[in-house]
């Protein structure tokens, strides 16, 4: 399904009615949570590169 | 393949920016700076991290003029390719910043306006490199460009923004850099400060190695 304008807003509309369920707190452990799991994509692709160049060096 | 120990130091220090620098309590100020204080922790690093990487890649660059050692033109094209990025970062994390304490993103102060001619030129190294490609003068071009660009990165944003009257903190009449002042930063902000500039600029130049041995790669075949 093409992603349009009306989808994103949508998406948008979701994550406010999921975000109003929760508590200040709650809120915050989640945004945590999340921005911790992108960072460890981040340094797992980090490693992930250094490997496969010093494999290229051999 | 073994990690080197600082670049663990990397990810407890990241880590503990994001998870500290959302729970470590941010003084009231009358309400006026509230929680967006908490943008110190990632978007002055951003511009820490951006001046130690532009200073190291200057560096190379003069190595590389009085050598011809390739490798010393190599690190200095990663350095201030991530050390662009990082800049990048920091005028985005200011602008979301400024929407909220200034009404705009982008308000035309003094300190946006350098870092963005500053950061334009260093954008012209790489248009230079991009265009020099197939020439054999495109390292020694580049390294006198970069000498040059750095010259003008202290007028852009150290200079000219604080000899005139600016929304951004360190402008005319105000004393010491913001961010190191002891006056200006709370115990519990130089907590999470301090460790967040370290880890994002160890961050850098991790990036701007494998940066270089992709460049080295490269060229080699």
């Amino acid at each position: 399904m093409p992603i349009n304008i009306l989808t994103i807003f949508r998406f948008h509309n979701n994550l406010i009615s999921v975000s109003s369920l929760l508590e200040k707190g709650q809120k915050i452990g989640v945004v945590i949570a999340v921005l911790v799991i992108i960072w460890a994509c981040f340094f797992a692709y980090l490693i992930y590169l250094e490997k496969k160049i010093n494999n290229l060096k051999k | 393949m073994v990690i080197k120990w600082w670049k663990y130091l990397t990810i407890i220090l990241i880590f503990y920016s994001i998870i500290a620098g959302f729970l470590v309590p941010v003084p009231a100020m009358d309400g006026r700076l509230a929680e967006t204080a908490r943008n110190l922790f990632y978007h002055v690093p951003m511009w820490f991290g951006m001046m130690i990487l532009f200073t190291l890649s200057v560096y190379y660059a003069v190595i590389f003029l009085k050598t011809n050692n390739m490798d010393a033109s190599h690190y200095s094209a990663s350095l201030a390719s991530v050390g662009l990025w990082m800049g990048l970062i920091g005028i985005i994390t200011g602008a979301v910043w400024a929407k909220f304490q200034w009404g705009s993103a982008w308000s035309g102060d003094p300190k946006q306006n350098g870092a963005a001619i500053a950061l334009l030129m260093y954008l012209a190294y790489f248009i230079i490199r991009q265009n020099l490609k197939k020439s054999s003068k495109i390292h020694r071009l580049s390294a006198i460009y970069n000498i040059f660009a750095f010259c003008m990165l202290f007028p852009t944003i150290w200079i000219l923004p604080r000899l005139q009257e600016s929304l951004h903190p360190g402008g005319l009449g105000e004393d010491g850099n913001p961010g190191l002042n002891p006056k200006d930063l709370d115990a519990n902000l130089r907590l999470v400060f301090y460790p967040a500039i370290a880890g994002f600029t160890l961050l850098g130049l991790w990036v701007s190695k494998l940066h270089y041995s992709f460049l080295k790669l490269k060229y080699a075949y």
